[in-house]
């Protein structure tokens, strides 16, 4: 889990490393090796943080407690809209 | 003295029946006497007076009366062999009599009223119930409310503050005191609610816990949100629909609690640690739908307020409707109006975020066509390798990143020179730019799609702005 915490971060990061560097671009004059070294790092940028949305997965989960005092986060299921009252208010 | 009046008087008939019907209200009688044992002693007097001597006492008189309830009796102290109980020497009544009679009927003749009056000396005892006087200019009452009553105020109310209070009149035997048993207390105008809300307020305020400054930030693109409500609750329903439209990469986390009754505050408080003990939620939606400002109170109170404010995630606040707001919503980072609302705050929106990466990607690749006009061969190679594994890369991504993969080709530095663009660079493969940096006779290389010209320059001379393109 600690590493899904990591990827939220690292989303973040990308997106704004990536604004940085386009900033860096439009701005400054800059060396043509240092346009390309940043033109390539915001593309993985662009890359990171497309994957982390791509592949990150939406789903429910219910976090429970157990006895034990032990933390665990089970599915839950959502009434779709056609059957909410199944559930009550 | 009014009321005694009208007993006496106006009530002889069809009322006083209904009175008298009502004998269940010795049920009310333990209540009575778990909070001032006292009356007991008092009690059991009265039916063995009733069973073995009718004619000594005005109590059995009572007790009596609704095993036979058509009769209306005409006063509540029945006559006797020697005459009406008090009436003589012999017909004395003891002080306990008297007192369970002057009690049987106040009670009787006053159905639970409302009295207005403002409150004195209040004084909640450590059993949890609470002795205190209504007063107004001229005349007060001794009021006593039971535990299980007086547990249902949001806070105490001041001295002198002019209440409602909702009760029985009735008299404590053993002082031989008249009162008021109080089921039921509002204060006027702002209301208990209201007191209770601003005294914690500014409780918390003092403690700086309300500051502007301790508002965190929301993360703009949280991966997980945490939300702390009913699991069955109209609100959950409306977050998880919100995050999903939105955001559908968002993975929720539910930790279930009641939102309302008691020991709601204390579910909020655990429902609320789960989640920070788990530790993964970046962002926390603290919510439920709309209700009266009973219903939303366990959001006033401070066990929950502080958790809030302690938490160490961001929390998003949305409890009741826009109208209402609860001290959750003052500590929290950010205050949603509705259960909806919080489910947009929480999460970006798809669509926008998507154009723009979309957006970021465009500036990247014109910012680099720029600088790259200028390039040298190795430059120019490492463009090419670089946007050719681009376009690879980005023909995965979803939606409209895809199309950055286009631009870029369509973009790409080798592209413009194949259309029949050349470059002209100086020694150092810098990009010459003007007609300054073509001295007569100076040497320069023109970079064109296949190879590399040498060059010489003749001569050069500005075209005028505007005659010329």
């Amino acid at each position: 889990m600690a590493e899904e915490a990591r990827n939220a971060s690292a989303f973040e990061e990308a997106l704004e490393e990536l604004e940085r560097i386009v900033a860096r671009l439009d701005r400054e004059e800059l060396d043509l090796d240092e346009a390309l070294e940043l033109f390539e790092t915001g593309v993985g940028h662009l890359r990171t943080a497309s994957r982390l949305l791509t592949e990150a997965r939406g789903v429910v989960e219910e976090l429970i407690e157990a006895a034990s005092g032990d933390l665990e986060a089970v599915e839950f299921d959502l009434p779709t809209d056609g059957e909410e009252g199944s559930r009550g208010g | 003295m009014t009321a005694g009046a009208d007993v006496g008087g106006g009530s002889g008939g069809a009322p006083q029946i209904s009175l008298f019907g009502e004998e269940e209200r010795g049920a009310e009688a333990p209540d009575a006497a778990a909070a001032a044992p006292e009356t007991a002693t008092a009690g059991p007097e009265a039916p063995r007076a009733a069973g073995e001597a009718p004619t000594c006492d005005v109590a059995p008189a009572a007790e009596v009366e609704p095993a036979a309830p058509e009769p209306v009796p005409e006063a509540p102290i029945a006559a006797s062999d020697e005459g009406p109980p008090g009436s003589s020497r012999e017909a004395a009544i003891s002080v306990s009599g008297l007192n369970a009679a002057a009690r049987r009927l106040l009670e009787d003749a006053f159905p639970p009223l409302w009295v207005v009056g403002e409150v004195a000396n209040w004084r909640r005892v450590s059993s949890g119930h609470c002795y205190f006087s209504l007063r107004d200019e001229d005349a007060q009452i001794s009021c006593v409310m039971w535990r299980s009553d007086a547990r249902r105020l949001p806070t105490d109310p001041g001295e002198g503050m002019e209440v409602l209070a909702h009760g029985e009149v009735s008299l404590y035997e053993v002082r031989g005191t008249y009162q008021l048993m109080v089921r039921a207390l509002e204060a006027r105008g702002e209301g208990l609610w209201r007191l209770a809300f601003e005294q914690l307020k500014r409780k918390l305020a003092a403690e700086g816990l309300l500051d502007e400054a301790r508002k965190r930030p929301l993360p703009r693109v949280p991966l997980r949100v945490g939300v702390v409500t009913s699991r069955t609750g109209a609100a959950l329903r409306d977050v998880i629909t919100v995050v999903r439209r939105r955001a559908p990469w968002t993975r929720i986390l539910v930790s279930d609690c009641r939102v309302q009754g008691d020991g709601a505050a204390d579910e909020i408080v655990r429902a609320l640690d789960r989640l920070v003990r788990d530790g993964r939620v970046e962002v926390i939606v603290v919510t439920r739908g709309g209700g009266s400002v009973e219903d939303l109170w366990a959001f006033n109170e401070e066990p929950v307020a502080r958790a809030v404010a302690a938490c160490p995630v961001p929390v998003i606040s949305a409890v009741g409707h826009e109208i209402d707001v609860t001290i959750t919503d003052l500590v929290a980072d950010v205050r949603a109006p509705t259960p909806s609302a919080a489910g947009e705050m929480a999460v970006p929106d798809g669509r926008a975020l998507r154009a723009q990466l979309t957006e970021l990607g465009d500036r990247l690749v014109s910012g680099l066509r720029d600088r790259t006009r200028r390039g040298t061969e190795r430059a120019r190679r490492a463009a090419e390798r670089l946007v050719g594994g681009m376009d690879r890369r980005l023909e995965r991504l979803e939606g409209r990143v895809e199309t950055v993969g286009g631009r870029l080709d369509a973009l790409s530095p080798l592209r413009t020179l194949r259309r029949g663009y050349a470059v002209p660079l100086d020694e150092e493969g810098r990009v010459l730019r003007t007609v300054d940096a073509f001295p007569e006779g100076g040497r320069f290389r023109l970079r064109v799609v296949d190879g590399r010209v040498r060059c010489a320059v003749e001569g050069a001379e500005p075209i005028e702005e505007g005659t010329g393109g």
